[in-house]
């Protein structure tokens, strides 16, 4: 009689154990570390087990927030890198007044059809401001020279001149001009010259200036 | 019952219809929040379409319209039908060379140009519709 | 249906005509026909189409534009357009348009000076500015 109510007092006790054990397991493997196990003072053929999954419960927080301070530290160096990449686009067209009515757009990197719209865009701007009648775009920065590009940089010309202002591009390397006739791109009507001081001299000389010594008394 | 505020419809008929449609386009594109440069292609592109309306059909209509794309950009839809005759060749009309030479309205090509994207559906006898949109960056 | 007029003006020997409101066809088309009649009446040597406040220009417009350069210049007058915005720069050159044969100037003030180079004799003396 009495070994029979032991049994069932074993079987009553494993199965509470097995139950808070359980509850543990659930919990974590659903992400909720919150439910923690009460371990007994009392040793018994579970404390072991209880303990271990304490361990590893302490062990999965963690990394978890391991985890979450790399993604933070990731996330910062991405709003980091996008900050950077507007800074640069904002540098990478300028427009320069060199002098009354002329300005200088030097153009350095690549240029995709992003870039090419913005510099259109930011070209016209100038050209506004400044009240602009000749521009000098300077593509010696620019390292290839496509179609695409070409074909941009002939509409952003076109463009300028519905607002009055004549443009020349300058730093056409002997590459960039071999692959462009070879492309069979189009630039009949654009203005051209070797660099930026033969650009200055054009629109110098489109301005009716002329640079001349200082009399010497 | 109204339709929802960021659905517009104008009927085209006259070149007065073709201001008004250009007119409500531009002022959704602004609202939604394109620039000044796309709000100008989006009216181009609505003013080019009208007009095709007004010169080759009896009536048409004019619908823009706010659009959620699937990975949740915003944009316009301009939705453009007519009762005219159709278009005969699809390919001809949308060469450059054809729309300049003729003048004339059938700028679109150059319409396809201003948009993101473009789509004409026709048949003879029947009429013609083009759809077009531009997106958020 | 009466339409409104877009006023004409004369400054010096060049009249200078303003488009302040959207143009529909038929306005667009009043427009010429009075910009080519003052232009008989007066013997203008110069005409500035002023399109500051133009927000749209279409193929239409763009060809009605080009026509009233050739038919002033068939009557002996030089055409200047001025106050073409950005976004209308940019909408012309992607819509594949070309304005030939018009001289363009950013403002009403460049625009004179263009004229007073290109039509130069008449009553200056050859001065720039």
């Amino acid at each position: 009689m009495a070994e029979k109510t032991n049994l069932d007092q074993y079987k009553k006790f494993v199965k509470e154990r097995l139950k808070s054990l359980l509850d543990v397991v659930q919990s974590v493997s659903a992400g909720d570390f919150s439910v923690r196990l009460e371990i007994p003072e009392e040793e018994d053929e579970f404390t072991a087990l209880s303990i271990e999954l304490e361990r590893m419960t302490d062990d999965l927080i963690k990394a978890n927030r391991l985890s979450e301070e790399r993604m933070a530290r990731l996330q910062a160096a991405v709003e980091d890198k996008e900050r950077l990449l507007k800074t640069v686009g904002e540098l990478s067209s300028p427009v320069i007044q060199v002098w009354e009515d002329v300005l200088v757009m030097p153009l350095v990197g690549a240029i995709d059809s992003t870039r090419a719209a913005r510099i259109m865009e930011d070209l016209l701007t100038g050209i506004t401001k400044y009240q602009a009648e000749i521009v000098i775009i300077d593509i010696t920065g620019v390292p290839v020279v496509d179609t695409s590009v070409a074909n941009h940089l002939v509409q952003t010309i076109k463009a300028a001149s519905l607002l009055g202002a004549k443009c020349v591009v300058v730093g056409i390397s002997s590459e960039v001009a071999q692959s462009l006739i070879n492309l069979g791109v189009d630039l009949s009507g654009v203005v051209t010259r070797s660099n930026l001081q033969a650009g200055v001299w054009y629109a110098m000389e489109m301005m009716g200036l002329e640079v001349v010594p200082k009399k010497e008394e | 019952m109204a339709p929802p505020a960021e659905e517009r419809c104008i009927p085209v008929k006259t070149d007065l219809d073709i201001v008004s449609a250009r007119v409500e386009g531009r002022n959704l594109a602004r609202e939604l929040g394109f620039g000044t440069i796309d709000q100008a292609r989006i009216a181009t592109a609505i003013s080019e379409l009208a007009r095709n309306v007004v010169l080759y059909a009896p009536e048409g209509k004019m619908t823009v319209r706010a659009i959620v794309s699937d990975d949740a950009r915003r944009g316009i839809e301009v939705v453009c039908e007519d009762n005219g005759p159709g278009i005969a060749d699809v390919d001809l009309v949308m060469q450059d060379g054809y729309s300049t030479s003729s003048g004339l309205g059938m700028g679109l090509p150059g319409t396809k140009r201003l948009m993101d994207q473009f789509e004409i559906e026709t048949k003879l006898g029947v009429g013609t519709k083009v759809t077009v949109r531009k997106w958020l960056k | 249906m009466e339409v409104a007029r877009i006023p004409i003006l004369q400054i010096e020997n060049y009249l200078v005509a303003s488009i302040q409101m959207a143009l529909h066809d038929k306005a667009a088309t009043q427009f010429r026909d009075d910009l080519l009649e003052r232009i008989y009446e007066t013997k203008a040597r110069g005409l500035i189409l002023d399109l500051t406040a133009v927000d749209v220009v279409d193929s239409f417009l763009a060809r009605l534009t080009g026509d009233i350069a050739e038919m002033a210049g068939l009557m002996g007058t030089t055409v200047v357009i001025t106050g073409l915005q950005p976004e209308v720069a940019i909408t012309l050159v992607e819509l594949g348009v070309e304005l030939k044969g018009v001289t363009t100037a950013l403002n009403l003030e460049k625009g004179i000076a263009a004229l007073r180079k290109m039509v130069g004799k008449e009553g200056t003396n050859g001065t720039t500015g």
